[in-house]
């Protein structure tokens, strides 16, 4: 069986050794032998008390550390790095920064949003990021740029929510001139062979 | 009167030490508490941090009151003497009360006090090496017995040990002073020195192999 470890060993100063280390404990001269001289030195070292000093010097060290307290400033409570006051600091910097990105903000850009949408363009949710498509600008369209402009005067709700008739009623309303110009534009748009981006 | 003092129980509140035990009752101080303390004093550690943290100075003078003996007993391991001790315990106290505001109450206030003493214990011996001739007088020891010359042995073989103590590395000797005088658990050590256990058994291990040297040194 091995000899008592280092921890062993302290345990056995301690008188808590495991049943079975104890009985090699008890058969190992060298162990013993060791724990023992261990022992004694332990021994020893707890035989010497501190001197108490005289009834005066507690009266005597309380009174020097008052001393020193008395040329220290007070202690500052500790705050969280969540004072009132930063709070109000941080709530007024967040109204100034909504003010100004507000009078700030970029005015719609159609021919980007007609970008972000073109044929062959990859959009949001895609791998590719949008500013690794090459030459970006050949995708702008005058006519989707017409569009997307429109479509940020209307509301969500108008331009999406299907009315019955609007179409019909649109044409109704147009002059017999202004049918016969609409025909001719139309014909002249789904005429093949025309270059939409040129 | 016997003029030495029993070894230094380790209060309850330090074997304790990072757990969520409140504050004993206050101890008997050391001397009569001033009247204008007295209601002061009835109160536990945590009402005392809270007043002196609230500007009353007297209440942090009851803290030291009833924590000087056992901060100055460490010192008093530590450095060997009882002026340096002195020096020692008012230090450690100096730099209690400049952090009383970040005392979160976690631990006992008697804890992270004596933490504190440990570390100006430490950071002191840097700087100062501990007498290594015998550190007390003579005269101090209790000279009854039942040998004439019992006392007198006595006296010398406690120098003798001291002084190697005081040999010891830093990290060896604060381990020979937590565990054999204040008694605390390898674990209690490992957390106030900011060690391991393994390492705190490994100190405590080697130095009583290096103590059992020099005494050995010191009597051939």
């Amino acid at each position: 069986m091995s000899h008592l470890s280092r921890d062993e060993r302290l345990l056995a100063l301690d008188g808590a050794l495991e049943e079975t280390r104890q009985a090699h404990l008890a058969g190992c001269p060298a162990c013993r032998t060791d724990v023992e001289t261990l022992g004694r030195v332990l021994a020893r070292v707890r035989a010497v008390d501190v001197p108490e000093p005289s009834p005066l010097f507690w009266d005597h060290l309380a009174a020097r550390v008052g001393d020193a307290i008395a040329r220290e400033p007070a202690p500052v409570p500790a705050r969280g790095w969540w004072s009132p006051r930063l709070a109000w600091a941080a709530a007024a910097v967040v109204i100034v920064s909504a003010g100004v990105g507000y009078l700030t903000r970029p005015q719609p850009q159609p021919a980007t949003a007609v970008v972000a949408h073109a044929p062959g363009v990859t959009g949001p949710g895609d791998d590719a990021p949008f500013a690794n498509v090459p030459d970006a600008s050949a995708f702008v369209d005058d006519g989707w740029a017409l569009i997307a402009a429109v479509a940020d005067q209307v509301a969500a709700d108008e331009a999406f929510a299907p009315q019955v008739g609007q179409a019909e009623l649109s044409i109704s309303a147009l002059s017999a001139d202004e049918r016969r110009a609409l025909a001719g534009e139309l014909a002249a748009e789904l005429a093949p062979g025309r270059n939409r981006e040129g | 009167m016997d003029v030495w003092q029993t070894r230094m129980p380790w209060p309850a509140t330090l074997v304790m030490a990072g757990s969520e035990q409140q504050d004993a009752a206050p101890a008997t101080p050391d001397v009569a508490v001033h009247p204008a303390s007295a209601d002061l004093s009835a109160l536990d550690d945590r009402a005392l941090v809270a007043a002196s943290v609230g500007g009353d100075r007297s209440a942090f003078d009851i803290l030291v009151r009833r924590h000087q003996r056992t901060i100055y007993n460490v010192c008093y391991r530590f450095a060997g003497d009882h002026a340096d001790a002195g020096d020692l315990a008012q230090d450690a106290f100096v730099r209690a009360y400049r952090g009383l505001a970040r005392f979160k109450g976690d631990a006992a206030f008697g804890t992270w006090l004596y933490r504190i003493a440990v570390n100006v214990c430490l950071t002191r011996a840097a700087v100062k090496t501990p007498a290594l001739d015998p550190i007390e007088p003579l005269e101090l020891a209790d000279l009854r017995g039942d040998r004439p010359d019992e006392p007198l042995l006595r006296a010398r073989d406690a120098a003798r040990v001291k002084a190697a103590i005081a040999r010891l590395p830093e990290k060896q000797r604060i381990t020979v002073i937590l565990r054999v005088y204040h008694e605390l658990p390898h674990e209690a050590i490992a957390r106030t020195l900011g060690s391991t256990v393994g390492t705190v058994k490994a100190n405590f291990f080697h130095a009583l192999q290096n103590l059992r040297k020099l005494l050995e040194e010191r009597t051939s």
